[in-house]
């Protein structure tokens, strides 16, 4: 018994080893944790949730949410982006040179265009210097790469900072719905949240989220419609009735919205898009745009970055059957900004024909998250990259749309837009 | 190391009263633990009708997916597994030591207690209040309950322990004391700086992938690891291949195991998932240690000096030869030895399934996919179940003097629960690879890939529902059982009261 007492004492050593390295050891690295300062700014990060927000995240404990997905976006490593930035006088011979770096570009570029994409720093290097000694000027930023930030999940990968102020911390496990890091700069709609928990196929076709019905009440509709109703499709819509979130559905989807990693940390870093959010550490709302045009094209490429590319890729080119692509659309390069705008402003749910293709698409709705200035600087920027050529969009459109689809628009398919002129 | 094969003389005739002693706690533990297990399955059931027809009980905010899911989980893990461990955890102490358990009004209410716990901490669940901490869920009332029903039980099986008169110590003692002590450190731990006073940020995160590895991969595998030891050279009444490789798994699964846990992929400053990682690797050695014993053990004849199990031990293996049904013989029909056979058989695949998953290029295509989750319920039910369930068989109707309402049911739930596990286990972790690498491909759009796992989800709802029909029949034979036991008490109270000086003549 000797033998024993000694192995039984060896073992709980043994045992108790993992408990030094995985309980003690991480809390005295990190449980002191503090924000940290965003790359190249003054900012830190990351800042505590709004109130909504962070009652929200216990919505999202109690029903479960983390079963189904995970809050990690993971990344294989970083590369380089080249983008002229400015084609400089002689413009034959950047072009020219841009091509024989990469020869699938289009016959004519325009400022703002991505030269290389997802190259080495040496290459990158190498282009950029070409393209300056013809007098051209261009720009390396680094990007976060991988499937995830590929698929849109989110511009770098997510680290230990992003979970600082989660409690409980809920990073998931298990992808049967798509991962939700930066769920708040890709669907940064409320009422496409609210709707999607309502009823997740009429936005989703083949969705295999349950609806959340029981985080909604439905209401006959008072003297006065509730300035929380859900903006239903159509097929969803109930006669004198209103489709109500109860606080908890709100607060999940403030929860939701407030979700992001794009923020360049010391550990995490990439060339965030010039004047994002994740740059100025706040909304996009705050334009830095002046009236020069090449100061609107970069804009419009910051917000696009952020925030339109992560569906429709910095390319362009959408995603083959998922999302139509803007390079070549004819409801890009329309003459008209009507239905782009109204687009961009109200969302889209439905049948669309893009480029001679049928898609069934829903896109959440972009009208609170952009103001006028920086919406026309991203329609300018889609409306003369890859190969579009059409005309600047200004302000004042923008505005004149946002007050001809009021408040509370419906999102269309695309029968419904040809209903509008152009 | 010599003492183990001298055993105490007092120890030669086994001893009725040390099974008498258990009758009363392993009923409660048992009888609890089978109707958890139907709860859990049913509940696993509910979850997987979601993957057809997500609008499925969809409105009752107590059914929904992500509580369902969670619950059915820990009714699993809790309410069965844990129990029915113990269980045979105290049964093996009592019948190695040869001394009858004292006291044993503590264990039935600690049995009691824990099983309140279990009903706490899945209303808790169900009713939104769970911490969201995976396997961990239970509210705090719950996990309290649990834990001081916990530490009682294990009071008792160390007391036991202590008090034992054959002094020997066989392999299966280091593993169940080890799993003993364990649980409660972890446990504690995790409740303490997850929910009781949270840690800071993903902290928490390597707090909880810890728990739950070792709980789930190292107390599992201690336990019924340690249980096995002891059937599988009873059952094929061959000496365990041997004492020495047995310590060697049992220490490199202490050493390695216990560091195995968190992902590859995970958000936390690299030195942690590296050293999981090789923490994994190393996890090799005593899977293929416990395979190697366990194959040598099933063919016998070895140069490594084999494991005498104390004359007790050899006299019980003779008095049950002649029960032909239930033990020795029953090899390909579906008795307690398929049961252990094929959990020791899981154990080393679903081992070597975990360790892959920590390997970072196949992380790569199965993290975050359905393969996690069919390495879960192979370890949970192919392995630790279905070890347990082959030690109950075998144990209970000695200890409650009674043999089982409906064998022929217990056979049917062995190739009921071996086809549900397979009908489970394979299409997740083929539907796990497979959705894996459609998403590793960032052309294939999420919807697509999450379609291409519907087939795989549809056809293991069949095996679930396999694995309800076999638990079901096991929940039969458990309460069929208590109830004949309790008819056989009543009866004898009564005849007692109505005629005492005939009561001696009533036979139970």
């Amino acid at each position: 018994m000797k033998n024993g007492a000694l192995i039984f004492l060896a073992a709980f050593i043994a045992l108790g080893g993992s408990w030094c390295g995985f309980v003690l050891a991480p809390q005295l690295q990190l449980g002191g944790a503090k924000q940290t300062t965003v790359l190249n700014s003054s900012e830190v990060y990351p800042v505590g949730r709004p109130g909504g927000a962070s009652l929200g995240l216990q919505a999202y404990r109690a029903n479960g949410c983390a079963a189904c997905h995970t809050k990690q976006v993971r990344q294989d490593g970083v590369a380089c982006d080249v983008i002229l930035v400015d084609a400089g006088k002689n413009r034959t011979a950047v072009q020219a040179i841009a091509q024989a770096v990469n020869p699938a570009l289009p016959g004519l570029i325009g400022s703002q265009q991505t030269i290389l994409h997802n190259v080495s720093k040496a290459a990158a290097d190498a282009a950029a210097g070409k393209i300056s000694a013809a007098g051209g000027k261009a720009e390396i930023s680094i990007i976060a790469i991988g499937p995830d930030i590929a698929r849109g999940w989110g511009l770098r990968g997510s680290v230990a900072e992003d979970f600082l102020y989660d409690n409980p911390v809920q990073p998931g496990s298990l992808r049967a719905g798509p991962d939700l890091a930066d769920e708040g700069t890709r669907l940064p709609d409320i009422n496409w949240q609210l709707v999607h928990l309502y009823a997740p196929r009429s936005l989703m076709e083949g969705s295999m989220m349950p609806p959340y019905r029981y985080l909604f009440e439905v209401r006959k509709i008072g003297r006065k419609p509730s300035a929380d109703a859900l903006i239903l499709p159509p097929e969803l819509a109930l006669a004198g009735r209103e489709i109500v979130p109860k606080p908890e559905a709100k607060e999940l989807a403030e929860y939701l919205l407030s979700l992001h990693v794009d923020a360049p940390l010391p550990n995490a870093p990439f060339t965030p898009p010039a004047g994002s959010r994740a740059s100025t550490g706040g909304e996009l709302t705050s334009s830095q745009a002046g009236p020069g045009e090449d100061t609107m094209l970069a804009r419009g490429r910051a917000v696009y970055g952020s925030l339109c590319g992560l569906c429709h890729g910095n390319d362009g080119l959408g995603k083959p059957g998922q999302v139509p692509p803007l390079a070549g659309s004819e409801w890009v390069n329309a003459r008209g900004v009507q239905r782009l705008a109204r687009i961009s402003l109200a969302g889209l749910n439905g049948k669309i024909q893009v480029g001679g293709k049928d898609w069934n698409f829903s896109m959440a709705a972009m009208g609170a998250a952009l103001s006028d200035a920086d919406l026309a600087a991203v329609l300018s920027f889609i409306r003369q990259s890859w190969g579009n050529q059409a005309g600047a969009v200004t302000a004042d459109e923008v505005k004149a749309v946002r007050a001809a689809v009021g408040a509370r628009p419906q999102p269309m398919a695309g029968e419904q837009l040809k209903s509008i002129s152009e | 190391m010599s003492e183990m094969k001298t055993p105490d003389a007092r120890a030669e005739t086994p001893d009725p009263k040390v099974d008498a002693s258990l009758r009363l706690p392993l009923l409660a533990l048992f009888g609890g633990a089978a109707f958890w297990l139907v709860t859990g399955s049913v509940l696993a059931m509910i979850a997987s009708i979601k993957f057809h027809a997500p609008g499925f009980l969809a409105a009752c905010p107590w059914l929904t997916y992500g509580r369902v899911q969670p619950a059915a989980d820990d009714a699993m893990l809790y309410g069965f597994c844990i129990p029915a461990g113990l269980g045979v955890a105290l049964w093996l102490f009592a019948q190695f030591g040869q001394a009858p358990l004292r006291g044993v009004l503590v264990p039935v209410v600690a049995a009691k207690l824990w099983h309140l716990g279990v009903l706490v901490g899945l209303i808790g669940i169900l009713s939104g209040n769970s911490t969201g901490f995976a396997w961990l869920e239970f509210p705090r009332a719950g996990s309290i309950i649990l834990f001081f029903a916990y530490l009682l039980l294990a009071l008792w099986a160390m007391m036991n322990f202590g008090a034992r008169r054959e002094r020997a110590l066989f392999p299966s003692h280091w593993f169940l004391v080890a799993a003993l002590f364990w649980f409660p450190w972890i446990y504690s731990t995790a409740s303490l700086f997850l929910v009781a006073w949270p840690a800071r940020g993903v902290v928490q995160f390597a707090i909880n992938s810890w728990f739950a590895n070792n709980l789930l991969f190292v107390w599992l595998a201690l336990v019924g690891i340690g249980a096995a030891f002891y059937f599988l050279p009873k059952f094929s009444g061959r000496p365990l291949q041997s004492y020495y490789f047995a310590l060697f798994a049992f220490w490199m699964l202490v050493l390695f195991g216990t560091w195995c846990g968190i992902p590859p992929g995970a958000p936390l400053p690299a030195w942690m998932p590296v050293l999981s990682s090789v923490a994994a690797t190393l996890t090799v050695v005593p899977v293929l240690a416990v395979a190697v014993i366990a194959w040598k053990t099933l063919r016998g004849g070895s140069d490594a000096p084999p494991i005498e199990y104390g004359v007790a031990s050899s006299l019980r293996l003779e008095k049950s030869a002649h029960r032909a049904d239930t033990t020795a013989s029953c090899g390909p029909k579906g008795g307690p030895f398929c049961f252990i056979r094929f959990g020791l058989a899981s154990f080393v695949l679903s081992s070597l399934m975990l360790i892959a998953a920590a390997c970072p290029r196949i992380s790569r295509v199965t993290e975050f996919t359905w393969f996690g989750p069919a390495q879960t319920q192979l370890q949970l039910y192919g392995f630790f179940a279905m070890t347990i369930f082959g030690a109950i068989y075998d144990l209970l109707p000695r200890v409650a003097g009674i043999e089982w309402p409906f064998p022929k049911l217990a056979r049917a739930h062995f190739w009921a629960s071996l086809s549900g596990v397979m009908l489970l286990v394979l299409p997740l972790a083929i539907g796990g690879v497979v959705q894996g690498l459609k998403l590793e491909n960032p052309d294939v759009g999420f919807m697509d890939a999450m379609k291409a796992t519907l087939p795989f989800l549809r056809v293991s709802t069949i095996g679930l529902m396999l694995l309800l029909f076999g638990n079901l029949l096991f929940a039969l034979n458990i309460f069929g059982l208590t109830f004949v036991w309790e008819k056989a008490l009543f009866k004898k109270a009564f005849a007692a009261v109505k005629s005492p000086m005939d009561a001696g003549e009533v036979r139970a």
